[in-house]
């Protein structure tokens, strides 16, 4: 019975994003680049990591046999960005569904307790918060040493909870005092069958645009620890790593920059697009102020 | 606002006493002690590896060990900086400044012009102008710091050569020159990383400010003011955008954790000299006393800044003002 207004809502949020024509055009964009990411491999004109002549093809301007330029190491570099998606999407995704799980499971805890676990759970949220997420991660990097690619999306995940714990935790303090929740615990429900049969159905909604806020800005940061070198390591190709291999001479090989940098900022350009819309159904009252 | 002073002290405690504990977790976790990896480096001599690990206590137990950690923090004594061969605290204290410079200046500029465009957004709400000025800012918002620094170098310094690649002062003229030249030349060197800062903080505040100004236009005493016979520029500055100032100072200490990361790629790719830079070569010189004590140092400062943020945050708004 609990779960009929939230269907309601996820329909309005989907509609929500189709009506507008500017998300639209950022859902194919979207698209497009995971497409791109899984077909890799067809797609791609040339092998992302092999250096075919690194005297003759090295640092070559944009051309019809390479549209993106070629690197310092002679690799194609729209190869390297296709391929790249498939690291740079596949560790952001990963990353945010740990991050945003934790964040779910912290909130819900602290908001349904309540009390001194409420208290302490968001003192710790509002410490870690006003640590910048990059020092963290950049401590962390150099104190474990080069890390393979599944030690990047932990290390991303790790870090990237509170604020979902935060929206989640205020979302289950407000339902918590709603009617078919208390009519849920005065029928004597278990409380760990509320927790799931009414109040996750009903914050999923607010969980889905926290997830979209993690999207947008662990590109970026994974796009920037592997610039420093302390994320994805050479030679797999990542947006970031592509763009360190450019960023001594940035006028120069500008081809090495730009590319990855546009796939950067495509997909992020698409998904806050996205989230702004899925946030307005969630929220109306950001609606009356658009 | 006393309790908000006291609460907002504490959280800030909080968060130094986690990152300190944090660091020192770090340090156990990873290889060897903080010293083995200055092994290979020859300036540091036998003697000041046992000074050092004397001084942090490595032969005690782990709760000894963490008493004396932050006894030392307290003292401000860092560690000893192997690539730079002095104390850590010594590096630090120049480099400091120099990033505080460079983020007040581009906080500065963002908070202005952010200020401005949202004003403006929110008056002209709803026409084509607007919204193309929103989506800029939103794009601008999507692009990483070290994107817009990197196409900042490539096109204002490397192509039209208008202003410095790199550094904070120009390494042969400085010297020479006059106070007044001395700070036009810190200036022109200043220009690129502070607007590649300030765009991104600019893109931020016009958004939250335009909502927060368009909660504001629809209130009475905005109204009565337009009754009154004020001109519409005197209701957006006088009225409008004296109350919506609160939230825009709260805006400006949310954003300094993302601020100082964005600092961080700037200082990199600009060669400016602050904590940044350091932090970013000492991970790679495997100096890690260093990378732990700007982070620590960082935390510090910006946890420091959220909570004068918050304080001037009530003191700007004439609701709280008036309970306190």
């Amino acid at each position: 019975m609990s779960s009929e207004p939230f269907a309601g809502l996820a329909r309005a949020m989907v509609r929500r994003v189709l009506r507008s024509t500017g998300a639209r055009v950022a859902c194919a964009v979207l698209a497009l680049f995971v497409i791109a990411a899984i077909a890799a491999p067809l797609v791609a004109p040339y092998d992302p990591t092999v250096h075919p002549d690194p005297v003759l093809l090295k640092n070559l301007p944009p051309s019809a046999a390479h549209p993106f330029g070629t690197d310092p190491f002679s690799r194609d570099v729209l190869s390297r960005v296709i391929f790249g998606a498939r690291v740079s999407l596949g560790v952001a995704a990963a990353s945010v569904l740990i991050a945003v799980s934790l964040g779910t499971a912290l909130g819900a805890v602290a908001g349904l307790a309540g009390g001194w676990v409420d208290a302490v759970c968001m003192r710790a949220v509002d410490a870690v918060l006003s640590v910048p997420r990059l020092l963290l991660l950049i401590a962390l990097v150099a104190s474990t040493g080069p890390l393979p690619v599944g030690g990047i999306i932990l290390l991303l995940g790790l870090t990237g909870w509170p604020a979902t714990s935060r929206i989640v935790r205020a979302e289950v303090r407000a339902l918590r005092e709603r009617d078919f929740v208390v009519a849920a615990r005065a029928m004597g429900v278990a409380r760990h069958r509320i927790l799931s049969r009414h109040l996750l159905p009903a914050v999923a909604p607010q969980v889905l645009v926290a997830a979209t806020v993690a999207f947008a800005s662990v590109i970026p940061l994974e796009a920037g620890l592997s610039f420093l070198g302390l994320g994805v390591r050479p030679p797999t190709p990542s947006w970031g790593s592509i763009i360190l291999d450019g960023a001594d001479r940035p006028a120069q090989l500008w081809w090495l920059v730009l590319f990855p940098g546009m796939a950067i900022v495509g997909v992020v350009f698409a998904v806050n697009a996205i989230g702004e819309r899925l946030r307005e159904a969630v929220d109306p009252r950001q609606e009356a102020s658009r | 606002m006393r309790r908000l002073l006291l609460s907002r002290a504490a959280q800030a405690a909080v968060v130094i006493a986690l990152v300190a504990t944090l660091a020192f977790v770090l340090i156990h976790v990873a290889p060897g002690d903080p010293f083995s990896a200055s092994l290979d480096d020859p300036s540091v001599t036998a003697d000041i590896r046992a000074t050092q690990r004397a001084q942090w206590g490595y032969d005690r137990p782990l709760p000894q060990q963490y008493v004396r950690w932050i006894a030392n923090l307290a003292r401000l004594e860092l560690g000893w900086s192997h690539t730079h061969a002095r104390p850590v605290k010594e590096v630090l204290a120049r480099r400091v400044p120099n990033t505080l410079l460079l983020m007040a200046t581009a906080l500065g500029l963002g908070l202005v012009a952010g200020v401005a465009l949202g004003t403006w957004q929110a008056a002209r709400q709803g026409s084509r102008s607007e919204r193309a000025s929103g989506a800029l800012a939103l794009l601008a918002l999507s692009a990483p710091e070290f994107l817009v620094a990197l196409g900042a170098l490539g096109l204002f310094a490397v192509r039209w050569r208008l202003l410095p690649v790199s550094g904070m002062v120009d390494p042969v003229l400085h010297d020479g020159l006059s106070l007044a030249g001395r700070a036009a030349d810190v200036l022109r060197h200043l220009l690129l990383p502070a607007g590649t800062l300030a765009l991104l903080t600019t893109a931020a505040v016009s958004r939250f400010h335009r909502s927060a100004m368009l909660a504001v236009l629809p209130e009475e005493f905005v109204r009565t003011a337009r009754a009154k016979g004020v001109t519409e520029v005197a209701v957006l500055v006088r009225h409008a955008l004296r109350n919506a100032l609160g939230p825009v100072i709260t805006i400006a200490g949310l954003m300094l954790p993302a601020l100082f990361g964005g600092a961080v790629f700037v200082e990199k790719i600009f060669g400016w000299p602050g904590m940044g830079l350091t932090m970013v070569n000492a991970v790679g010189g495997r100096d890690y006393p260093l990378v732990l004590a700007s982070v620590l140092v960082g935390s510090v400062l910006v946890a420091l800044g959220g909570a004068v943020a918050e304080v001037l945050a009530a003191v700007a708004d004439p609701r709280v003002r008036g309970a306190a």
